[in-house]
């Protein structure tokens, strides 16, 4: 396993960390265009993605989908909570998506539901609001 | 604590002052997919990142191959693209190996599949990696000194339409339209494109030599759940150049050829440990060759020829299987696979002057491999690789057929910690004669040579500097050698190899690297030492909506008038994120190096070489634009 740990540090980038920084802080971005809470109460069964946000400002991670006001999702997760995938597959095809975080041309892009923010009563504040979509 | 604090609310704070767009700009640059693909322990990596790509506007794979410290772009006497060159060797490239998505692109007459990537367009290609110096064994199928992985654009980053197009000196013109969608377990990404590359043009005794060229272009690629498989076409008809003409008198001629590959890649267990890869690729070529006097020949009564012609078609099929399995055992992960190849050249339909070759030209290589690596972790920070391969060839052709084996060892040392890498290679390689050195010297018997290579790699980085130093000694077995042995014959040539490498990164927009560097090649045609030296600087900066690129190639090669420098400058400008316009120029003072043609001129009954020079990199200026929908 310490072979691999390390193959996995030659083969990948130093910068790593720096990507996951990024990543981290525009998935805070879009958490806090949706809510004006202080603490957020997410729910996510992706490992990865939850150490990530581990250092995230007011993003607390609850124990089960009930629990949280959003759910992040990587696959498919049987939750009727307000969703954030990272996929547009899953965005498509998922009725609870109210936004994606997802590549699009070769750039990341970030869309929200204009109808399925609706249905939970939601809006997007700020300068994210310009990616909300009738799509 | 407290310090480390603070430190870290000023860094979310200063971070959290970045708008979307400028933190979705910087993730997209800090998640370059070069990132999952490349290999430290494959080779010395120089890595061309798709911002560096398009900051670039690297039209074609050449123009990111004027900057290496062991080669750089040449083309062959017809107008192919062949890093080595040495001329008239029809190709000199066999050890430098093309692969599109981890395929292996090559060719039963060439060894390698640089003379059709090295200067297609790069619309289709996400990143490339290049390794210096030998790979390890479980990459190549045959010993190889130079490594160039092309990987495409991923559809699950693409989705959506995307158009390309650009104008260009001498009416040179590129167009290309991609698409990528997904669709339950399915992605995919299509590409077409057509490009008419018109080339600077010259007179040699009255004899124009043109190296013009037409690209049709598509490719599909498909993922679907553990399986990808990639489709390649390209359709490519070209001017004769210089022919293969001795006198470099080439009066007509054209070549053509008609490339496929369908490829694929499927893993299997639940950790993706087991690997199987598939590929087919044809080269459907055809060579009509008019000339005055006479082509390139070993026989001195073709001197006495007015006329040659020469007109041949062919089919080159390569079959590729390889199975590979990893493992992890206590400090160990070990690689065992299997590879089969079959070259075949056949179909070989020639006309001599008119008259149909009772003996055409035909290859059936078979080579089954098994390799094994075992990287060893030493210590957290210390790897140790080693890994051998063992070649079973079944090889046929009109000039020889025979059984034999060859054996490739590779040893390897990286330590990589806080900012500094070493890397230590040593490598043993056996090398059989490729069918193109057989054609060009008209050699009957394959010879296996061997060539070793050490290599060492110190980098040391702080802050936004990187500095690394490179040194690399080849050892290549002299094929004249046995024949010759009594003569006093040197058994083996000597070539080495250094650089020095210092790279800034200002920061996420602003970069610069550079890099000295000296070559000493045994040049196997000339029997000299050639010596070359060079330096590489370039800048890629960004203000605002702009995106600028400077870049300056200098190289001087001893024993030639090869001596220039090649400056590339580009702009880019984003009207939108949906609509870039762009303007680059290609050696703008038209000052780059040379390459060195030969040929004979006949004083009376007295021949006597000649050299002409011209260079592989044209003076080109071209606007373009893209937009995405």
């Amino acid at each position: 396993m310490k072979t691999f740990i390390f193959l996995l540090l030659i083969i990948t980038t130093t910068l790593q960390a720096e990507n996951s920084q990024w990543e981290k802080l525009i998935i805070e971005k879009i958490l806090h265009s949706i809510s004006h809470q202080s603490a957020l109460k997410v729910y996510t069964e992706d490992t990865n993605l939850k150490e990530k946000l581990s250092s995230a400002d007011n993003i607390h991670f609850t124990q089960s989908c009930d629990d949280a006001t959003f759910v992040l999702a990587t696959y498919k997760q049987k939750c009727k909570k307000p969703k954030i995938v990272f996929n547009y597959k899953d965005y498509l095809h998922s009725p609870e998506a109210i936004a994606v975080f997802f590549w699009q041309k070769g750039r990341p892009t970030i869309r929200f539901s204009s109808k399925r923010l609706e249905e939970f009563g939601l809006k997007v504040t700020g300068e994210l609001s310009k990616f909300v979509s009738s799509k | 604590m407290k310090y480390l604090f603070i430190i870290l609310l000023l860094l979310v704070d200063i971070l959290s002052a970045y708008s979307i767009d400028e933190m979705l700009e910087l993730y997209r640059k800090d998640s370059d997919l070069s990132k999952q693909t490349k290999n430290e322990s494959l080779g010395h990596l120089t890595i061309y990142t798709r911002d560096d790509i398009e900051r670039m506007q690297a039209h074609k794979l050449q123009d990111l191959l004027n900057s290496l410290r062991s080669f750089r772009y040449d083309e062959n006497l017809l107008g192919m693209p062949d890093t080595l060159h040495l001329d008239p060797l029809l190709y000199a490239s066999d050890v430098v190996k093309v692969f599109v998505n981890n395929h292996e692109i090559t060719s039963a007459f060439a060894g390698s599949g640089l003379f059709i990537y090295g200067n297609m367009d790069l619309g289709f290609v996400d990143h490339v990696e290049i390794y210096e110096g030998s790979t390890s064994t479980n990459v190549n199928s045959e010993p190889s000194m130079v490594t160039i992985k092309l990987y495409t654009k991923s559809p699950n980053r693409e989705l959506g339409s995307h158009l390309f197009g650009y104008i260009g000196s001498r009416a040179t013109n590129h167009e290309n339209i991609s698409y990528a969608g997904i669709d339950d377990n399915l992605e995919y990404y299509v590409y077409l494109s057509r490009t008419d590359t018109n080339r600077e043009e010259y007179i040699h005794e009255g004899y124009k030599l043109s190296r013009n060229y037409e690209d049709l272009h598509a490719l599909v690629t498909l993922k679907y759940n553990n399986l990808t498989l990639d489709t390649d076409l390209l359709k490519r008809r070209m001017d004769p150049f210089l022919s293969t003409s001795m006198f470099a008198l080439p009066k007509d001629g054209e070549i053509g050829y008609l490339y496929g590959r369908v490829s694929s890649s499927m893993t299997f267990l639940e950790d993706d440990s087991l690997k199987l890869s598939l590929s087919f690729m044809r080269i459907d070529g055809s060579l009509d060759l008019a000339m005055d006097k006479t082509r390139w020949s070993h026989n001195p009564a073709n001197l006495s020829l007015t006329q040659d012609h020469l007109e041949t078609k062919s089919l080159d099929d390569i079959y590729q299987v390889k199975v590979q399995k990893d493992f992890d055992y206590k400090n160990n992960n070990i690689i065992i696979g299997t590879e089969y190849i079959k070259k075949k050249l056949h179909g070989v339909e020639t006309y001599n002057n008119d008259v149909l070759s009772p003996d055409p030209e035909f290859v059936n290589n078979s080579i089954a491999s098994l390799y094994i690596q075992d990287d060893y972790l030493l210590r957290d920070s210390q790897l140790l690789t080693a890994s051998v391969k063992a070649n079973h060839y079944d090889s046929a052709s009109n000039r020889d057929a025979k059984i034999f084996h060859t054996l490739q060892a590779r040893l390897g040392y990286i330590y990589s910690s806080d900012g500094n890498m070493i890397k230590l290679f040593a490598s043993s390689m056996q090398l059989p004669t490729e069918q193109f050195l057989l054609a060009s010297t008209n050699q009957n018997e394959i010879d296996i040579l061997r060539i070793m290579d050490y290599s060492i790699e110190v980098a040391k980085s702080h802050h936004n500097h990187k500095i690394a130093l490179c040194f690399e000694y080849v050892q290549n077995e002299n094929p004249d050698s046995e024949e010759n042995l009594s003569n006093d014959v040197d058994r083996y040539y000597h070539n080495y190899s250094g650089s020095l490498k210092y790279d800034y990164k200002y920061d996420a927009y602003n970069d610069m690297t550079s890099m000295v560097y000296a070559n000493k090649i045994h040049n196997y045609v000339s029997n000299k030492i050639d010596t070359v030296y060079g330096a590489n600087l370039r800048m890629l900066n960004s203000w605002r909506k702009f995106d600028f690129y400077n870049e300056l190639n200098y190289y001087k090669r001893t024993n030639s008038d090869i001596d220039g420098i090649n400056y590339n400058a580009g702009l880019r400008y984003k009207a939108t994120q949906a609509l870039i316009f762009s303007l680059k120029g290609t050696n703008i003072f038209n000052s780059a190096a040379k390459s060195e043609y030969k040929y004979i001129k006949m004083y009376g009954y007295i021949p006597a070489d000649k050299s002409l020079y011209y260079p592989p990199v044209d003076q080109m200026f071209s606007m373009g634009v893209e937009y995405s929908f």
